[in-house]
């Protein structure tokens, strides 16, 4: 595997609407290097899906990008569509959310493995289907032989999911990009699928950049996560750091809201009161502060830049500035006392059904 | 298949997996509706041919769909045998006018005493040749710019509708009685009649198509393929145009059928199938006057023509379903 990763640097994407632009993701700078897995957590409209949509260039006419998404040193912004059909499936493979519809459902799984190996490798009708015989046994479908045979509305949806894998594995890219690709599946269904893709990613070497609002998916799999709200990374660390130390009030929040197992069960989930601002018009301030417990003046002020958290007392005292080098950053202008709470214990212990509801 | 000695480990592993297939048919089946595991093996051990085998089976096992085969390839083997072997030619006269059905002249004889089972056989043969012309040259057209509108949308798709329009509000039978005129005089003027046909049925299935690109077009197993480096051609042809093959051949079998009418409509005014030629539109015209008293003229062409065009449609509902994998499941 050479050196090859996705490099994205200050991505806008604007779409045209009716009452003024749609401001989708606001700079998001990001790099995956060669194995890593990068999760990107966030509620839905953060600008997740968009964000991989415009790596693939997949995005309607009516959006407007900019900034620098490069490719094993290639820009991919603004690449003729028949230079983008050179990295797609091979450069970038993508999985998509729902294996229900992204399998045409007139050819069988097998043709559709094989169509995608052929795209990208001079092979004959005959090995592509052998290696489709392969790739569905690597994803872990049982008699693989003769499922190659089968239609998709013949599988379930998580198998359909793991031939989902299987196409993303075909041209062994360097880089996959998987759009909630257990949104769509129950929950034990979802573990199978994600040591499915645990094994494409061994097999192929690739990096995975990772979308989900699942952060269990996250924990399970991912090496470090990028926090996305309103359009704008809000934190960036290792699984580690974000799940232990998070640094934002939104990652706190996130936190809260998931059921524990650790806990003693009777904790009522703390959910996080609001919901995400419209992303029409330029707002000020922190997009958060509406919902931010430890909001100040300075919240509706400014809005807070990325920056390194220093929290940990044993950490070097004198982080650079530099990228890479300072794993941990979050765009809070109480990074550091944020980090220093506990965990998920920010939000107040109260749920919607409260009120209005009578006890 | 089974020498594997000196080849590569992909080519043995290759050749497995054909042996595994191969020996697929010999096992009994596991699945409940077990039946089409069979067809859908025939299905990926090949690309063109194979689908092309498998929906041939799907189709044949396709009881509806069978009869109006057996009919339709009937009739035209019957009207090639009636050609070579029958006693008379649909040109011929006899000297025996306006006789009623006998074991001489099994239709009966026309007022200018011409065959009227070698007309009928004839004509029907003669549909047959028009109504796929005609078909063809509607369903490929048609579907290809129903299928570029559709899936371009914006500027291609508001000039190829407008064009499509255009052809919908030309008045069809005064523009193919000007053109009917101009080629009746020509050889071979059947073949042009079809094409004249065929040049103002195409919009109805350009329209279908565009209506089924518009929903095909926004499906995720299409954005799924642009994600793998599918070209747009490839999109159209192989992805989309696959699933929307239902409505195309429905919409083929009615054009089929309306291409007949249509026919026979001209030929009616003078300006379709020239004598001596015969078509079964012909054949109901001239003997729609006389239906109720020399009653054959009427009833065997009209039988005729309603018998081929049920067989059409026979055919077209199978290979709907033989084309979508999920209702031959079904069947099957």
């Amino acid at each position: 595997m050479d050196d090859a990763s996705l490099v994205v640097e200050q991505l806008v994407v604007d779409f045209a609407a009716g009452e003024g632009p749609v401001h989708a993701v606001r700079g998001i700078s990001f790099s995956l290097a060669p194995r890593e897995v990068l999760g990107i957590v966030g509620e839905s409209g953060s600008g997740k899906s968009v964000t991989a949509l415009a790596a693939m260039g997949l995005l309607p006419k009516n959006a407007k990008v900019s900034g620098s998404i490069t490719y094993a040193g290639q820009e991919l912004l603004g690449l003729r569509e028949k230079d983008l059909a050179k990295v797609r499936g091979v450069g970038i493979a993508m999985i998509f959310q729902d294996p229900m519809t992204s399998l045409n459902p007139v050819y069988t799984v097998g043709w559709q493995i094989a169509e995608a190996v052929r795209a990208h490798q001079d092979v004959t009708k005959h090995a592509a289907l052998a290696r489709a015989v392969a790739l569905l046994e690597t994803v872990g479908i049982p008699n693989a032989a003769e499922r190659v045979g089968n239609y998709p509305h013949e599988f379930s949806g998580g198998m359909r999911q793991r031939v989902v894998i299987a196409i993303a594995m075909a041209n062994d890219p360097a880089v996959i990009l998987a759009d909630e690709p257990t949104t769509a599946l129950d929950v034990t269904v979802q573990a199978q699928v994600l040591s499915s893709l645990r094994t494409a990613l061994e097999e192929t070497h690739a990096s995975l950049l990772l979308i989900t609002h699942d952060l269990g998916v996250i924990a399970g799999l991912a090496d470090r996560v990028l926090v996305m709200y309103a359009g704008r990374p809000v934190e960036i660390g290792t699984v580690e750091q974000i799940f232990y130390e998070p640094a934002m009030p939104y990652t706190h929040g996130l936190l809260g809201s998931l059921p524990r197992l650790d806990g003693d069960g009777q904790d009522r989930l703390r959910q996080i009161p609001g919901s995400p601002p419209s992303r029409v018009g330029d707002g000020q301030g922190c997009p958060f502060a509406p919902r931010c417990p430890l909001r100040a003046d300075v919240c509706n002020e400014r809005e807070p830049e990325l920056r390194p958290v220093r929290f940990r007392p044993h950490a070097d005292d004198t982080p650079s500035g530099t990228e890479g080098s300072a794993p941990h950053v979050a765009a809070c202008h109480f990074a550091e006392e944020v980090a220093a709470m506990p965990v998920a214990s920010m939000f107040p212990d109260t749920s919607a059904d409260h009120e209005g509801v009578a006890p | 298949m089974t020498d594997t000695s000196g080849r590569s480990p992909r080519q043995q592993r290759l050749s497995r997996v054909a042996t595994t297939e191969a020996g697929m048919h010999t096992l009994p089946s596991v699945s409940p509706s077990g039946a089409s595991d069979d067809h859908d093996q025939h299905g990926l051990t090949d690309g063109g041919r194979g689908q092309f085998a498998t929906i041939l089976l799907r189709l044949i096992g396709n009881r509806v769909a069978l009869v109006g085969l057996c009919i339709f390839f009937g009739l035209i083997v019957a009207s090639l045998l009636t050609a070579w072997f029958w006693t008379y030619s649909y040109t011929s006269i006899t000297n025996t006018l306006n006789a009623p059905p006998s074991l001489s002249h099994p239709f009966g004889t026309t007022t200018i005493g011409a065959d009227l089972f070698a007309q009928v056989m004839h004509g029907t043969l003669q549909d047959i040749e028009i109504a796929l012309v005609v078909a063809v040259i509607a369903t490929v057209f048609g579907a290809l710019v129903g299928a570029v509108a559709g899936f371009y949308r914006g500027g291609v798709d508001a000039g190829l509708m407008r064009f499509v329009d255009l052809i919908l509000v030309v008045p069809v039978l005064a523009v193919l009685i000007v053109l009917a005129h101009i080629v009746a005089k020509q050889a071979s003027s059947w073949f042009w009649l079809a094409v004249i046909i065929g040049a103002v049925s195409w919009t109805y299935i350009a329209r279908l198509v565009r209506a089924d690109f518009l929903t095909l077009r926004e499906r995720d197993f299409i954005e799924a393929s642009r994600a793998l480096g599918a070209t747009n051609r490839r999109l159209i042809l192989r992805h989309m145009l696959p699933n929307a093959m239902g409505p195309i051949i429905v919409n083929a079998t009615i054009t089929v059928a309306l291409s007949i009418v249509l026919e026979s409509t001209l030929s009616y005014i003078g300006l379709g199938i020239q004598a001596p030629n015969v078509s079964l539109g012909l054949l109901v015209n001239q003997g729609q006057d006389s239906a109720t008293t020399e009653w054959w003229l009427f009833v065997f062409p009209v039988g005729f023509l309603v018998i081929l065009t049920l067989s059409i449609f026979f055919i077209g509902d199978g290979l709907r379903e033989a084309f979508d994998p999920k209702k031959s499941r079904v069947r099957a």
